[in-house]
């Protein structure tokens, strides 16, 4: 049997969108800042083999 | 000086992280439960269910920082680079979960009490809470020497986790809109078996969420340091 949707649905829709998108974000933040951090690591280790003391940017 | 890092070189390949996969479809099968399969509260209405984010995010937040300040005082008796390393891993996961607990309290609030906010004791104390943890970021960000980055961090993260107790006990000692605890208290969960189990499924979830983020978190310290020893030798 369908229950009634009281009227503050709006709140408890808004509360999920807005927790659940938080938690994306930070994902996305940790996979791109990790992804950074590999592609400069592989700079400073190719350089480091390579001879140059150039500083990755 | 810290000790230099025990740690071998941080792997360099970027996979799919079985764990956070997990922990993503916890967090879903929390969300379709608390949507579908459980009931909605007579007095509150679906507003209510707001609590299965809120509570697990507040849980997971003191988890956060009490063991922020725990691998602090670690850190500064062992001088173990690994625990500095985990604190700020921990604070900043700690600080994406109370924002979510400042953001979803009011939203319940509204509703149900008729404001946005108030300022008594509890909502308060969580929002100095935050305020103290990211300052603690932001002093890491401005500090460039390892060492004393570390130990600055871990003084300031052992005296903002003093404010867990204040903020979980505010309930009891002062006079508050907020509602007492109802699960962790000394009596039996005042829940029905229903809502009780979508709360504890999210408590598993979020706590999920939480170690899958800082274990991603930390590899991201520990690629950095490595990055930074190559830089400066």
């Amino acid at each position: 049997m369908m229950q009634p949707v009281p009227q503050n649905a709006a709140y408890y829709h808004a509360a999920y969108v807005a927790a659940l998108a938080i938690y994306a974000a930070y994902a996305l933040s940790l996979r791109i800042r990790g992804n950074r951090a590999v592609e400069r690591l592989r700079t400073l280790t190719a350089h480091r083999e390579s001879g140059t003391t150039e500083r990755a940017p | 000086m810290a000790r230099a890092s025990h740690d071998a070189t941080p792997s360099l390949t970027t996979g799919l992280d079985g764990l956070m996969l997990l922990a993503v479809l916890a967090v879903l099968a929390t969300v379709v439960r608390a949507a579908e399969f459980t009931p909605i509260e007579a007095n509150q209405g679906i507003a209510q269910k707001i609590f299965y984010l809120h509570a697990p995010a507040a849980w997971v937040a003191f988890l956060a920082f009490g063991l922020v300040a725990i691998s602090g005082a670690l850190y500064l008796w062992l001088r173990d680079i690994r625990l500095d390393r985990f604190a700020e891993s921990s604070a900043e996961v700690g600080v994406v979960f109370t924002t979510v607990v400042l953001i979803t309290g009011p939203l319940w609030g509204k509703p149900v009490w008729g404001t946005w906010w108030t300022w008594d004791a509890r909502l308060t104390l969580t929002l100095f809470l935050w305020f103290v943890y990211v300052g603690y970021l932001v002093l890491r960000g401005a500090l460039e020497d390892r060492a004393a980055r570390a130990r600055y961090a871990a003084v300031l993260g052992i005296l903002g986790a003093l404010l867990i107790p204040f903020i979980h006990l505010s309930v009891y000692l002062v006079h508050t809109l907020h509602p007492q605890p109802i699960v962790l208290k000394p009596s039996r969960p005042s829940l029905p078996n229903s809502m009780l189990w979508t709360l504890l499924l999210a408590f598993v979830a979020f706590t999920l969420l939480y170690i899958a983020f800082v274990r991603q978190r930390y590899r991201l310290a520990s690629l950095r340091d490595a990055a930074d020893a190559l830089e400066h030798e």
